[in-house]
């Protein structure tokens, strides 16, 4: 003799599409939610060089020995490392410099013929950024003729630009959620009236609606964890690439996420709040449509 | 003891015009009623009032002394499990086995297999199913699938038993068993509704016949 079967089958009309469009929607969402933990991730990195830094230019000092201004810079440096808006200050090597100029000064260029300037790269305290301008009045003080690198602007639109990515994230992640919902609503809807007759009949042999509710609560658990895992695993699959690729191709596209597109293993845990998610919002619903569609058919 | 009544009952679909106009009647225990009429004048639709899966549009409807319009949905499942129904359409879950199928009722109530099991397998053998209590309903004939909707209805022991056509797909030896067993059910304490357009169907001596006929309910 067969063993006792489940009450809902698994399942009738909708079961075609809708394992599938759980698993599609899980994956999407579960790109998106990384996609946007990686940017944002990606903004806080790039802000976090750009905003609070500062490129101090130190011009040459005429008449001074080179012994003498090896000594006052490092004084300099001294000072501003002990500067208490200062995180860090570090000289920038010469050869960078000469390497961000080279490129337009063709192949017979020489750096050690340059006059260049001494190149100091500051961390500023976020905290005290405000003190920006008072310190460069030290500086000058210190150093005729020290210059900082307009790193205002430079901060400004990195904050606007981390603003959008924030916006932008926002964005995908709340449609993300919506189609996902989107789809769990008009699934338990269709789940609940595939099994319309189902339902009626348990109703009329005596079955309790708690009782079947939960019944088909725990079928659309059973799909949603399915299919909503597979989606949240292939999309992990998709991220974790993704950041490999961002690592090894820094000169491709990619440019701007490297090193900063990378998701962290709490990202990933992250993602299986998705199902999750899916799964609490059926619990819910599906109640509500089997109550629905009783009244309704009554 | 009374175990259902109705005053006035008038229901409709929708806005659609009354299907049921001003039917009173009153079933006593133990009764056994046949509701007649052609088809269309709503002998399913009184049946449906009364295994509660319509409401009435106006009068009062009691079952087991309770006016139905009064009932929470929990005490409604208490109430369906004293009746037995038997549906025109029969309205077996094709998911399950005709086993599956007839211990439904059982099963719905949270009894265990262990316990039921047995009653399960003889009322199956009962109505001539034994081979095929591991097939699914869509392998059924028309008249195996009637007499799987007839043992799911008695397989709780109900105290009133509803029928809807239920020998109208089934052969006349066949139809002579079911009507034999709603006979002994009847005699045993059970309540019986058929619902027919066959009234020359055998039936017991004492049964009351009821005339149905564009909505209106007449004693025959």
């Amino acid at each position: 003799m067969a063993e006792r079967s489940r009450l809902i089958p698994s399942l009738a009309a909708p079961r075609g599409v809708l394992g599938p469009a759980l698993g599609l929607m899980t994956f999407l969402l579960a790109l998106a939610l990384g996609g946007a933990l990686g940017l944002m991730r990606w903004a806080d990195l790039f802000q976090e060089r750009h905003l609070h830094g500062m490129d101090l230019y130190l011009p040459l000092l005429q008449g001074e020995s080179e012994a003498r201004m090896e000594e006052r810079e490092r004084a300099l440096l001294d000072f501003l490392n002990q500067h208490e808006s200062v995180a860090a200050a570090r000289f920038v090597p010469r050869e960078t410099v000469g390497d961000l100029i080279a490129p337009w000064l063709g192949e017979d260029f020489d750096a050690a013929w340059l006059p260049l300037p001494r190149l100091i790269g500051l961390r500023l305290r976020v905290s005290d950024l405000s003190l920006r301008r008072d310190l460069m009045e030290e500086i000058e003080g210190f150093w005729p003729g020290a210059s900082g690198s307009a790193e205002s602007e430079m901060a400004k639109r990195v904050g606007e630009a981390r603003t959008l990515v924030q916006l932008l994230s926002a964005i995908v992640v709340a449609c993300g959620l919506f189609g996902m919902g989107a789809i769990v609503i008009l699934g338990a809807r269709l789940a609940c009236m595939a099994h319309r007759d189902t339902i009626e009949i348990l109703l009329y042999v005596g079955a309790e609606e708690g009782f079947i509710a939960r019944r088909l609560q725990s079928w659309f658990l059973l799909l949603i964890f399915r299919w909503g895992m597979a989606g949240v695993l292939l999309g992990a699959a998709a991220l974790f690439a993704l950041d490999a690729l961002a690592e090894k191709a820094p000169d491709a596209l990619l440019l701007l996420w490297a090193g900063g597109f990378v998701l962290e293993p709490a990202d990933y845990a992250a993602l299986l709040l998705i199902p999750v998610f899916a799964a609490l919002l059926t619990h819910r619903l599906v109640r509500y449509h089997m109550r629905r569609i009783l009244n309704e058919s009554l | 003891m009374t175990i259902l009544s109705c005053e006035n009952v008038g229901m409709r679909y929708g806005h659609g015009p009354e299907i049921l106009r001003d039917v009173s009647l009153t079933i006593e225990k133990n009764a056994f009623c046949l509701l007649v009429g052609p088809s269309g004048a709503g002998k399913t639709s009184l049946l449906s009032l009364f295994f509660l899966a319509r409401q009435p549009s106006r009068g009062l409807i009691r079952i087991f002394d309770q006016d139905v319009s009064l009932l929470p949905p929990g005490e409604r499942s208490l109430l369906r499990r004293r009746m037995g129904i038997v549906f025109q359409e029969f309205r077996l879950i094709s998911h399950m086995t005709v086993y599956e199928n007839i211990a439904l009722p059982l099963r719905a109530r949270g009894e265990r297999q262990s316990r039921y099991r047995s009653d399960v397998l003889e009322l199956i053998e009962w109505v001539g199913l034994a081979e095929r209590r591991d097939a699914y309903p869509p392998t059924l004939s028309g008249g195996e699938k009637q007499r799987a909707a007839v043992a799911r209805a008695v397989v709780g022991g109900p105290d009133i038993l509803m029928a809807d056509e239920p020998t109208g797909n089934i052969d006349p030896e066949n139809a002579e068993r079911i009507l034999h067993l709603f006979a002994e059910m009847n005699r045993m304490g059970t309540s019986v509704i058929l619902a027919t357009h066959t009234p020359s169907l055998s039936r017991p001596e004492r049964a009351a016949i009821l005339h149905l006929e564009e909505g209106r309910l007449s004693y025959g």
